[in-house]
């Protein structure tokens, strides 16, 4: 049997740790070879002496000075804390220049993308209000119970500034059939502002024939000279030639027609 | 039968009271109210009615037509004992004049929340008057004159051959537009008033008292000068448009 193997079996047969078979083996080795059986007894001082060892106590003296030591340690280390409190605090304030620090980046770093988000959000909203504006106007001119709710509607037309079809075609639509002479006379007022309008014109020259009411038929008259459409002399004519015309709207209208030819 | 009489002396006592107050009234405290009259006076209260009532006192009686209506060419017949027919048509009360020619002269009141419209076209007619109305006032008339005293718009007001006169509250609501053709439109408002102004006259002039400082509208740098006058008062606010073709206009200060 080599002897690192015979080593092992050993320190187990010594600790008692072998089944039967192995147990007999190891005590026939012993028998029969006294080299194996003195390095048996080696084996077994060493283990012994380990055994020993392992449970030997600390002494009652290096406990008391360890016992000093760890309150001399702790008393010590009290110490420090109150000494240096200083530094702590400025590594609070460290912590919190950090603090600041990171989330300033970080802000920046969102403020940046918020800053494309907003310019869009923002042209949205223009948008938006726009239309808001532009159905609020168009209830208003719809508002068939109060006229100065519709003349209030057509100032908000004018005060958009600039027409588009879908704001022009509601102020013709007023100018040519709201009930009310106030109200169609404003809508004359806000379409002036629009003349240059090839769209606007065509409308200011065939609403002649469909005004009825003195008051918008003498404004309108007005406004077609100064625009100087020579295309409605003919019209003008008929409204002279009609005996239900009052006075001051043939007037008016030969004082176009002596104009504009 | 002594009952009877009880009942006939109720019932007299009743049309006595009814002659005697000249009054008829429509439960409506919002709504239009729609006169088709030649003459009226028109004015605010706190109510929920609108009450009607005669300011002839009955001096127009015809004896000879004692015990018959008068119906109109509408075949409405006066339905409130003042000369005139008024239907509720739920939002809109309408009230028409029976007689053609002689309108009977009406007093309203009318509760804060009723727009108050007067349309009239033929030339015999007089003054429609609207006193204390912080109610809006559509007015479409072709020979009225037309008075307004203490209101506050919103105003509609046009009238072909008659002439206004407005005079305003401190607060006035927008819009505000005064046409004649032949009339003059004379104005009088809070001398603080925030406004746009557009006045206007074709053939008329303009007057406006030295305390409303006009700024006067540029575009582009450029004052357009033409026979009408836009600019703001005190800032600018309101929208007021004043508008004659023959007539005058005139702002003044209250």
């Amino acid at each position: 049997m080599e002897k690192q193997k015979l080593e092992s079996m050993l320190i187990d047969y010594i600790d008692n740790r072998l089944n039967t078979v192995d147990k007999r083996v190891v005590e026939q080795e012993l028998v029969n070879n006294a080299e194996s059986y003195k390095l048996y007894e080696e084996l077994k001082e060493v283990m012994h002496l380990m055994d020993r060892s392992a449970r030997i106590e600390p002494s009652a003296k290096l406990r008391a000075g360890f016992d000093d030591l760890l309150k001399e340690e702790m008393t010590s280390a009290r110490q420090t804390k109150t000494v240096f409190f200083q530094p702590a605090l400025y590594r609070v304030a460290a912590a919190v220049a950090l603090l600041i620090l990171g989330g300033g980046i970080g802000f920046w770093i969102s403020h940046q993308r918020e800053e494309r988000q907003l310019a869009e959000r923002e042209r949205l909203e223009a948008l938006e209000k726009q239309m808001q504006i532009t159905q609020q106007m168009m209830a208003m001119l719809q508002n068939g119970q109060s006229a100065s709710q519709r003349i209030q509607g057509v100032n908000v037309a004018v005060s958009m500034g600039k027409a588009d079809d879908e704001i022009v075609n509601a102020l013709v639509k007023t100018m040519n059939e709201d009930p009310n002479s106030n109200v169609r006379l404003a809508a004359l007022d806000a379409l002036s502002k629009f003349s240059d309008d090839a769209a606007v014109r065509k409308a200011l020259v065939t609403s002649l024939q469909k005004q009825k009411d003195p008051v918008v038929q003498i404004s309108l008259i007005q406004l077609l000279v100064k625009m100087k459409e020579k295309s409605v002399v003919n019209d003008l004519r008929k409204i002279v030639d009609d005996e239900k015309t009052m006075q001051a709207v043939k007037d008016e209208a030969y004082s176009g027609i002596l104009r504009l030819s | 039968m002594k009952n009877k009489k009880i009942i006939t002396g109720i019932v007299l006592l009743l049309i006595a009271g009814c002659v005697q107050a000249q009054e008829f009234k429509v439960a409506k405290n919002s709504g239009r109210l729609e006169l088709y009259v030649g003459k009226v006076t028109v004015e605010g209260y706190d109510g929920n009615e609108i009450i009607f009532s005669s300011k002839d006192g009955g001096k127009d009686r015809d004896e000879r037509a004692e015990g018959l209506r008068s119906v109109n060419s509408l075949g409405l017949s006066d339905n409130t004992g003042l000369g005139i027919n008024v239907t509720d048509k739920g939002n809109v009360v309408e009230v028409r004049q029976l007689k053609k020619t002689n309108a009977p002269n009406i007093r309203v009141q009318v509760p804060k929340g009723v727009i108050v419209s007067f349309t009239h076209e033929s030339q015999y007619g007089g003054e429609a008057v609207f006193k204390n109305l912080t109610n809006e006032i559509e007015v479409s008339a072709q020979y009225n004159s037309i008075e307004l005293d203490n209101v506050t718009g919103p105003l509609t007001v046009k009238t072909i051959y008659g002439h206004v006169e407005a005079t305003f509250s401190s607060t006035i609501k927008d819009p505000i537009s005064i046409v004649s053709v032949y009339g003059y439109v004379d104005v009088t408002l809070p001398q603080a008033t925030k406004a746009d102004l557009k006045l206007s006259t074709s053939y008329g002039e303009i007057f406006v008292a030295p305390e409303f400082d006009i700024k006067i509208e540029a575009t582009g740098g450029m004052v357009h000068y033409s026979d009408k006058v836009v600019g703001k008062i005190n800032g600018g606010g309101i929208n007021i448009d004043l508008a004659c073709n023959y007539g005058k206009v005139y702002l003044r200060k209250k």
